[in-house]
């Protein structure tokens, strides 16, 4: 079965369990959080609500991140669990690229590697080991929960229901269709930082330009992304190169 | 043969001498200094010695470990004449809780120099206990200090030091004994160049950053001013195998 | 190794044997300790290098290593104590997991539990005894540490006492430290009423209502608030605190669809979760109640079965409450008549109904009126059947355990002077709880009255926690003699003549019952995790150390916490073995739960009439009484305090993980407030109160009355011995008011409240 995970953001206290736990387990470098919850304060004085949202790579069926990478260092977990979206650490070479392109960007520069960093889903335990995630396992009143995708998206739903029930209208499961992370969030995607739903159109743009040619990408990103990239690559080709001639 | 010969000689020389200097480098870092063993250490006939064998070293290396030693051996028996031993006592005792028991000083552990900020016992703390264990050693139980302590890592120099340099009675068969003399002296190698190196030269340079008194000033000077000559030495020692 | 011969790459054996000695007879310079390397006593398993085969191209990253060892321990973070596993990996620390059988933890534990390890790491920690060389003391001085050995600690500290006694008899020591068995034996044979808890700054107020009205002589902190149906909080805001049971049971009862109502000046985890959030104007959450229960009863709205089986003294309190108007608390709460109107319906009528409460809610010792407010709440869960029922307030299932007098009878004695340093035996309901006044110990110890403290014994306390804590600061440099036992180079540590390094609760052993969560008894076993890093002793020992080098011994012979152990569990029929080899670390009496039928009380039902207060000279009902300071021209906004869900209180902070998730505290102001002020959003700023000023960040938010100021608790270190804590952000203490014994008298609150925020400030830009 195709594991997913359901993050309950009307559940979240924000407190950082998961935040550290994450970073504790893969020894993320100072400052760098895979997982982190981002704090929203929506509506003013007195209607005012703390909003949440678990601030992680969403695992996109249609990767934006995965098509601009210039040396596709971006790459899938093999089999039914595709979703999960991976770095190869030895390939990328920190040009950032992704970070322009994630409708949400997630990705981080490790600032001591110079590689990306980013949630992982932990594939390892979860497509190898048939573990949970440690996020899931760390949540201490239960936001996050890890399984198989239709069982998450049913309780993601009915937990919805629940909420409109009680007359918070605008509550809704987010991810559905497009992402490997579902999210039952209280309020516009939009509140939470999140694109619209089906924003995949957006990312399968990006690899229709990413077929004729990386330099189109790189152009799209703009002035200083666009030179940063490619003195990235150009170092990186260099150093390649340069060992093979050694 | 005649190389192989002197090779001996000047293994069992040097290993000598360096035992000596990394047990007073380890002591240094162990605990508070006691003033008797410092006084032996800087006895005329000893600094001699050592002297001895910083002329073996390349004058720009050998000149300061001499200048250093001369140096520190001098303010020693100033102060102790000016302040009197028991004041000056008190004043290492300050200094040594000062540098290496609060943070105001220095963290004397590879993990915290080579690892994640401020941590005991991280990564550096594994490498460190792995190469222990491949030597067949581990920290006995009374220490407390943990493996990768500036004081555990030192003492290690100094036990191989002496053990390469026949000081320590190794194996019954020659064969093996003159193996063993060999694979100390590779030990010593590679633990100067993965371990002590690494961090001890940065250690040193905090602590003559922080010291407030010229003793640990010049025993940390001293101590990676030696650290750098003995790669030299250990690789004269070496290559010539 | 390049070499590899007949020895396989180790040296041999017996070279290392002898290794140690041969160095002393080797080194021709002297007699150098040389740091210990000895053989291993089993042949270690060769390790051969990795082999370095490159890894094949997009392989799964996998992180979980091989678990060598798992330990069960306790959290010693906060008082919900979960039972924790370590997952130890070669020796070390991996990861740390909730017990998933302990019915506090189940299966998990908070950020600050989670990252506890990381404080076992941490280079910082205290490692030796030592003692001050450096005669001069207070914030910033240097205090010349010079490391000692245990014997000389015990006797500086032993000679000090004992010469404080000789002097100026045996009530000029004190021990700040909280209840423990071992301290409490030696300060009752040394003879001093003095022992210093900071409960007055924390819930005496609740202690005092709830011996009041249910006889009970401490406020439990468990609550059956999965299953309540609908929750009243009166600032109660354990979810911003993540308290790992209380946070997980708030969300069950969300998730089960139940109503929350959250009425706080700020916008907290907990009202931002509940289906409202009713900003209500500072202290006066008493007259929000008192024209709740006016309703309640008047409309006969409670439960009526329960009020008649289980109270006493409904009609006395019909008539106290009768001017309590919806309109009149509207006017005091700012609160409209018909919300308050709505919320007590609603409150009455949906059951399981429960006011949740904890400490520094609106009941804490926040207030002048806040031993009111705590006595509201109580007749409020009694009116709605909540007290010891499903979904509401519950008296803990605690194993009954000997006490260490009946395990170790005590030698007689020596009287005791009845009057204490603080004046604490001056407030008649709670005097017997020894619970020490952190508010009133500094102008005692400043002044010298009622008389001289000389010494003092200080356990993990900082000096942040107290009132007006630089005056606290002063107060301490002029006691002759300070020991501070501690793991961390605190505030107070610096202020210290000797210092006595405690273990991390990590490498320390015991048990403890379950108590923040008990529905059945159940103990949880603590095993160390690992060997002492450096030369740490628990209090119990160095307690034990101190008495022996005073000459009084004999009060802790035989005395050991194995043997305490051993006894309490032979007691409850089991046995230290038997829990040791519990596969789940816990013993555990699975018994139904059945609600209490009588209470402690004379009337032996909750008494909405307290007879007690009435005896003890109080009044017996709740009657309005305003809180003590408003807003004027100098001083124009509340103050309020908080606390992030990572720290708890001063002890956290000097952890890298959790400062990289939050690392400073800020002054919260609401952003139109802020405007007015010239103020933009991480501005510094400086908040001054008639006592103290600090200077922080600005943090603008809507959720905040524009009347009000938050300040988080927890930070401004100043020991410069707390390397990562240290100067990030501020002090909130430093601006509460300190009071003497006269001025603490003259509030009349039997629960000697502290009044930690009843008074009012001035923001500016820095």
């Amino acid at each position: 079965m195709k594991k997913a995970m359901l993050v309950d953001q009307t559940k979240c206290i924000g407190c950082g369990a998961c935040s550290v736990e994450c970073k504790d387990r893969y020894a993320s470098a100072y400052g760098i959080f895979r997982t982190k919850m981002i704090r929203y304060e929506t509506g003013s004085y007195p209607h005012v609500k703390l909003r949440f949202r678990k601030n992680a790579c969403m695992h996109c069926k249609v990767a934006a991140c995965e098509a601009i990478c210039p040396v596709k260092a971006i790459f899938r977990v093999p089999g039914e669990n595709g979703d999960m979206v991976e770095v190869d650490k030895d390939t990328c070479i920190g040009c950032g690229a992704c970070i322009t392109a994630c409708p949400f960007t997630i990705p981080q520069l490790d600032p001591e590697s110079k590689k990306m960093e980013k949630c992982s889903f932990c594939a390892q335990r979860v497509a190898e080991d048939g573990k949970s995630t440690f996020c899931a396992e760390a949540c201490p009143v239960g936001a996050i929960s890890f399984g198989d995708r239709e069982t998450l998206i049913a309780q993601g739903e009915a937990r919805v229901n629940a909420l409109k029930g009680k007359g918070r209208a605008k509550a809704a499961l987010y991810g559905k269709e497009d992402t490997g992370i579902l999210l039952v969030i209280d309020d516009d995607p939009a509140v939470y930082d999140l694109v619209p739903e089906g924003f995949t159109l957006s990312a399968t743009g990006w690899r229709a330009v990413n077929e004729y040619g990386g330099l189109a990408v790189l152009a799209a990103l703009g002035g200083l992304g666009y030179s940063f990239v490619r003195s990235r690559l150009a170092e990186a080709k260099q150093s390649e190169e340069g060992e093979q001639s050694s | 043969m005649v190389v192989e010969a002197r090779l001996k000689e000047n293994r069992w020389l040097q290993g000598r001498s360096r035992g000596v200097l990394y047990s007073f480098f380890s002591a240094v870092f162990n605990d508070e200094v006691k003033m008797e063993n410092v006084e032996e250490f800087i006895k005329e006939e000893n600094i001699n010695h050592l002297k001895g064998i910083f002329s073996l070293l390349p004058p720009e290396k050998g000149e300061p470990l001499r200048e250093c030693l001369e140096t520190m051996a001098a303010d020693w028996q100033k102060r102790c004449k000016e302040y009197g031993l028991e004041e000056e006592s008190l004043e290492l005792r300050r200094e040594f809780a000062y540098l290496f028991l609060t943070p105001k000083g220095v963290y004397p552990f590879e993990s915290v120099y080579r690892g994640q900020k401020n941590l005991l016992m991280d990564k550096p703390w594994e490498e460190v206990r792995a190469f222990y264990r491949r030597l067949g050693l581990e920290k006995e139980k009374k220490q407390l200090h943990p493996e990768d302590h500036a004081a555990v890592e030192l003492g290690l120099m100094a036990v191989l030091a002496f053990l390469s340099g026949g000081e320590l009675p190794g194996p019954e068969e020659e064969e093996m004994a003159e193996e063993e003399g060999y694979l100390a002296l590779q030990a010593q190698q590679d633990f100067l160049q993965e371990h002590l190196l690494a961090w001890l030269p940065q250690l040193c340079a905090d602590i003559v950053g922080k010291t407030r008194h010229p003793f640990y000033r010049a025993a940390a000077s001293l101590t990676a001013l030696f650290l750098e000559a003995d790669r030299q030495m250990l690789q004269n020692l070496t290559s010539s195998n | 190794m390049a070499i590899k011969g007949k020895n396989k790459g180790k040296l041999s054996r017996r070279a290392f044997l002898l290794a140690s000695g041969a160095v002393v007879a080797a080194g021709a310079a002297g007699n150098f300790l040389l740091s210990g390397c000895q053989p291993k006593e089993a042949e270690a398993p060769v390790e051969t290098a990795p082999v370095e085969t490159p890894a094949p191209a997009r392989k799964l990253v996998s992180v979980d290593p091989e678990v060598t060892a798992t330990k069960f321990n306790v959290c010693g973070v906060c008082g919900a104590a979960c039972a924790m596993i370590a997952d130890i990996v070669d020796g070390r620390v991996w990861r740390l997991r909730g017990n998933p059988d302990d019915q506090v933890a189940l299966g998990h534990l908070c950020v600050k539990g989670y990252t506890a390890h990381k404080d076992l790491y941490c280079p910082d920690r205290l490692k030796y005894p030592m003692k001050r060389t450096n005669p001069q003391k207070g914030p910033g001085v240097d205090p010349g540490w010079v490391k000692i050995d245990w014997d000389e600690a015990f006797k500086l500290t032993a000679d000090a006492f004992n010469k404080a006694i000789a002097e100026n008899g045996p009530q000029s020591i004190a021990f700040f430290s909280r209840n423990h068995d071992w301290m409490d034996r030696l300060r009752q044979a040394i003879g001093t009423p003095n022992q210093i808890i900071h409960d007055s700054t924390c819930f005496t107020t609740y202690t005092a209502a709830w011996r009041g009205a249910l006889g009970l002589g401490m406020r439990s902190y468990m609550m059956d608030i999965q299953n309540a149906k609908y929750i009243l909080s009166f600032g109660w805001d354990i979810p911003s605190k993540a308290k790992n049971n209380q946070a997980r049971d708030y969300i069950k009862a969300i998730s089960n669809g139940a109503k929350c109502v959250c009425l706080d000046p700020k916008l907290t985890i907990t009202g931002s979760l509940a289906d409202e959030w009713i900003p209500i104007k500072p202290g006066t959450d008493l007259a929000f109640m008192l024209a709740m229960i006016r309703i309640i009863i008047n409309e006969e709205l409670y439960d009526k079965d329960y009020v008649e089986k289980y109270t006493f003294g409904l009609e006395e309190l019909k008539a106290a409450v009768q001017g309590y108007t919806p309109q009149w608390a509207e006017e005091i709460t700012e609160v409209p008549a018909a919300t308050i109107e709505r919320i007590a319906r609603e409150f009455a009528t949906t059951r399981p109904a429960f006011v949740p409460t904890h400490k520094r809610d609106a009941g804490g010792p926040n207030y002048l009126n806040s031993w009111r407010t705590a006595f509201c709440t109580i007749i409020l869960n009694a009116l709605v059947g909540a007290w010891d029922r499903e979904g509401g307030q519950i008296i803990p299932r605690r194993p009954s355990m000997l006490s260490f007098n009946e395990v170790f009878p005590p030698p007689e004695f020596p009287p005791m002077p009845k009057e204490r340093i603080d004046g604490f035996e001056k407030h008649p309901v709670i005097a017997d709880m020894r619970g020490g006044d952190f508010s009133t110990i500094t102008e005692a110890i400043l002044s010298g009255k009622p008389y001289s403290l000389k010494a003092a014994l200080i356990n993990k306390y900082n000096i942040l926690s107290f009132p007006n804590a630089p005056r606290f600061a002063e107060a301490l440099a002029k006691l002759d003699f300070v020991a501070v036992v501690e793991y961390w180079p605190s505030e107070m540590a610096q202020m210290a003549d000797v210092v006595f390094p405690e273990p991390h609760f990590l490498e320390a052993g015991g048990m403890t019952p379950r108590d923040f969560t008990a529905y059945y008894p159940q103990i949880a076993l603590r095993e160390p995790v690992h060997d002492p890093l450096y030369d740490a002793k628990g209090f119990g020992a160095i307690i034990t150390g101190i008495a022996k080098a005073m000459g009084l011994g004999n009060y802790f012979e035989g005395v050991s916490s194995g043997e305490l152990n051993k006894a309490r569990l032979e007691k409850l029929g089991t046995s230290w073995d038997e829990l040791k080899a519990s596969p789940n670390g816990l013993w555990t009496e699975e018994k139904p739960f059945k609600g209490r039928e009588e209470w402690n009380t004379p009337s032996k039902k909750i008494e909405l009439y307290s007879t007690l207060l009435k005896e003890k000279g109080f009044d017996p009902l709740p009657y309005w009484q305003p809180k003590k300071e408003l807003p004027s021209a100098d001083y124009p906004f509340y103050m309020l305090i908080n606390r992030p869900p990572m720290h708890k209180m001063t002890a956290t902070q000097n952890n890298e993980l959790r400062m990289q998730l939050y690392s400073e505290n800020s002054a919260i102001i609401h952003s139109k407030t802020a405007q007015k002020l010239g103020i933009k959003d991480g501005d510094e700023v400086i908040v001054e109160s008639r006592v103290g000023k600090i200077k922080l960040k600005a943090q603008l938010r809507e959720g905040i009355r524009p009347d009000c100021v938050c300040i988080e608790h927890g930070f401004g270190h100043w020991s410069k011995e707390l390397t990562i804590a240290y100067s990030q952000g501020a002090n909130d203490g430093d601006l509460i008011p300190n009071y003497s014994i006269e001025e603490s008298l003259a509030f009349k609150c039997p629960g000697a409240s502290v009044l930690m925020t009843d008074f009012c400030i001035k923001v500016s830009k820095a």
